[in-house]
């Protein structure tokens, strides 16, 4: 018997699934030394090892409903991946160069189409590597997934940001909604996905709001605009039959970054392990959804994404952060 | 919960991989199989070989099991009553983290990368010793392109100023005359050397330009520019291989952290081309009082910067490395007075036209 039901018959409303983040700092920064060790002697290969080894960890604290995440990627493809990158990047800055040594405006002309090419793939980076993080994640057994094109993504990114650009930023809140969206609606837990309901117009009036209340303040409504993007985004975001929400106001936000900003200045940095893990715990404890989900019928489904969309999104300093 | 559990109570919970649904199932061990029977109904979902069973740490109390033969299956339950029943996966998490390793770990990362750093300097100069001019040459080609659009040479100077260096020992592929005021010299990737406009009014005497003219050539010879450009390429590479996952948390920026790091080199680079051409000097018959004399008078300057933050050593340590002179060599002016007048004459001309803020 689901633990969701029980909630349910206890409490006579509807189910909750509530998230939360159990792991603990000094934990974290036993990994994150033993893995700058490994990558020290190892002059930089661990790196992928590293970066699992993390992960895994940073995965098993996360508790939704009583069951935690699991990470299932490798090191090995994580370096696999990194190969592909090198070798992409090797192709992309070698060719241009060599050609120019032989017709100098010809060389020019292709690294102009190289650096052309790096911004044109950030959004297919970023795409590529959400897939890859979900498809290594599993709840309950049951893989997450990310379906639908990268194309899709990166032409409304594309897109968006020209026409940021055009209006001064004013669209900026539009493209952001739009593409939260699309990531929301192709995000699948097992075979089963989320969606997204949150009208552009609504987003707008919100980012307009928190943009001038932010001028009049100096930017500290800039946090109370921050947390009501945040609960629109997740009320809005739907899975069967629940309802996502966030319990955030400006004033968490606000001191979860003093806290982190003093944190790790007055400890030079050394503190970011209790920094993220307090991060963490602050955010994931505040997100529910709440409503009725049958989990009987979500079936499995194989899995899906490439290391190197992973590894592509670090080089490019597009990544998730983790 | 805290109570002990015994056969009967040992529960888990049990995720088939097929759907997302959660069992609440007894479990016992039953003919080296693991059995979990449904809670509700007493159907049998699982009967895993203990063989086949591998364990994973949850947390504190937790373990999650997974099984060889149905690797999308998970069973979560209490670590207690895994260690009892299923003994031989033996695995637990440790409720801490094992100090005397994160300290062997911490002490182990920090010797690695001191090693790294000691040894940055002699792999740098082996790498370096092992690029072909030529292709130093080529990387510096832009910034000289750039640079030497702005000399202001006269044939005559020029030949004056090779002369120079001819007797100093040569080595430069090029001499070039910068036209600005700041007083320097430099060195560029290939070889090249350039003095400024401004040094050459600055020299009272030819002995002067001579000392900083053989301190350059120093350079060229020690092929410090190449080894510069390895050793910084090698510290970058070093810190985004290690520390790139990390280096948004840091306080202190990359560059500044390598600048710093880099500056080292520079002070130990300056001191070596200083005795290098204190032998020049010796070798080509010219005194060293010039070359000291320049440094006296720089130290009023220059000396405002503490020595450790600077990529020079101060100017009154190295007036005092360079020393008398010694033994009986003859020492002559290190260029005729003839020479001397051409080439300062060469940049005399230009200089009131380039002043800054100038309405041409």
């Amino acid at each position: 018997m689901d633990i969701v039901e029980r909630d349910s018959i206890k409490g006579g409303g509807a189910p909750v699934l509530r998230l939360a983040y159990r792991g603990r700092g000094a934990d974290l920064f036993f990994i994150v030394i033993r893995n700058l060790f490994f990558t020290l002697i190892t002059l930089g290969i661990y790196t992928p090892w590293a970066r699992t080894v993390k992960r895994q960890f940073l995965w098993r604290q996360v508790d939704i409903d009583g069951q935690r995440l699991e990470y299932t990627g490798t090191g090995r493809e994580l370096f696999m991946g990194y190969l592909k990158v090198l070798a992409g990047y090797l192709v992309l800055f070698t060719i241009p160069k060599a050609v120019g040594h032989f017709d100098r405006r010809a060389g020019g002309a292709l690294q102009m189409i190289a650096g052309v090419l790096v911004a044109v793939i950030i959004p297919f980076a970023i795409y590529w590597s959400r897939r890859y993080l979900l498809g290594r994640t599993r709840w309950r057994g049951i893989r997450f997934g990310l379906s639908g094109d990268a194309g899709a993504y990166a032409k409304l990114f594309l897109k968006g940001l020209l026409l940021t650009i055009v209006t001064l930023g004013f669209y900026a809140p539009v493209m952001n909604n739009r593409l939260y969206g699309l990531i929301m609606r192709n995000t699948r837990y097992g075979d089963a996905s989320f969606s997204y309901d949150g009208a552009d117009g609504e987003a707008f009036k919100i980012a307009i709001k928190g943009f001038f209340l932010s001028l009049l303040t100096l930017g500290i409504y800039s946090f109370w605009y921050a947390a009501s993007m945040q609960r629109f985004r997740l009320s809005h975001t739907r899975f069967s039959g629940a309802t996502g929400s966030i319990d955030i106001t400006g004033g968490v936000l606000l001191k979860l970054v003093l806290v982190n900003l003093f944190g790790n200045a007055l400890s030079l940095g050394l503190a970011f392990p209790w920094t993220t893990t307090y991060t963490l715990r602050t955010i994931l404890e505040r997100v529910s959804f709440a409503g009725p989900i049958d989990f009987s019928q979500i079936a499995q489904q194989p899995g899906s994404g490439d290391a190197a969309g992973d590894m592509l999104a670090g080089a490019l300093g597009v990544e998730l952060g983790l | 919960m805290t109570e002990r559990a015994t056969v009967s109570a040992w529960r888990g919970h049990y995720m088939d991989g097929a759907t997302a649904a959660l069992y609440e199932v007894a479990l016992a061990v039953e003919a080296g199989a693991l059995v979990g029977r449904d809670v509700g109904d007493g159907a049998e979902r699982l009967r895993w070989s203990t063989d086949a069973i591998t364990s994973a740490p949850v947390d504190e109390a937790r373990t999650l099991l997974t099984c060889a033969a149905a690797p999308e299956a998970r069973l979560t339950t209490s670590a207690e009553e895994v260690a009892i029943y299923l003994t031989h996966s033996g695995a637990t998490l440790r409720a801490r983290p094992r100090w005397q390793a994160l300290l062997a770990y911490g002490v182990g990362a920090v010797a690695v990368a001191a090693l790294i750093y000691v040894n940055l300097d002699p792999l740098a100069r082996a790498v370096a010793r092992r690029i072909p001019p030529s292709y130093e040459r080529e990387l510096g080609e832009g910034l000289a392109a750039f640079l030497l659009k702005n000399t202001c040479e006269t044939p005559a100077a020029r030949a004056a100023l090779e002369r120079l260096a001819a007797r100093l020992g040569g080595g430069a592929a090029e001499l070039h005359i910068l036209d600005v005021d700041m007083v320097n010299a430099f060195t560029l990737p290939g070889g090249v050397v350039v003095v400024t406009r401004g040094l050459l009014g600055e020299a009272k005497t030819p002995d002067e330009l001579a000392g900083v003219l053989a301190h350059e050539l120093e350079h060229v010879k020690r092929r410090h520019v190449m080894i510069h450009v390895v050793r910084s390429s090698l510290l970058t590479f070093a810190w985004q291989a290690t520390l790139g996952d990390y280096s948004g948390l840091f306080v202190i920026d990359p560059k500044t952290a390598m600048d710093i790091a880099n500056l080292r080199f520079s002070r130990e680079a300056e001191r070596e081309a200083d005795a290098g051409a204190r032998d020049r000097l010796d070798a080509a018959g010219i005194s060293r009082a010039g070359f000291r004399q320049f440094f006296d008078r720089m130290k009023a300057k220059t000396d405002a910067v503490p020595a450790w933050l600077s990529n020079h050593p101060s100017s009154a340590d190295r007036a005092g490395a360079i020393g008398e002179d010694v033994g009986a060599i003859v020492r002559t002016p290190a260029l005729s007075p003839a020479d001397w007048a051409t080439l300062r004459a060469g940049c005399a001309g230009s200089a009131p036209a380039k002043k800054p803020g100038s309405a041409q």
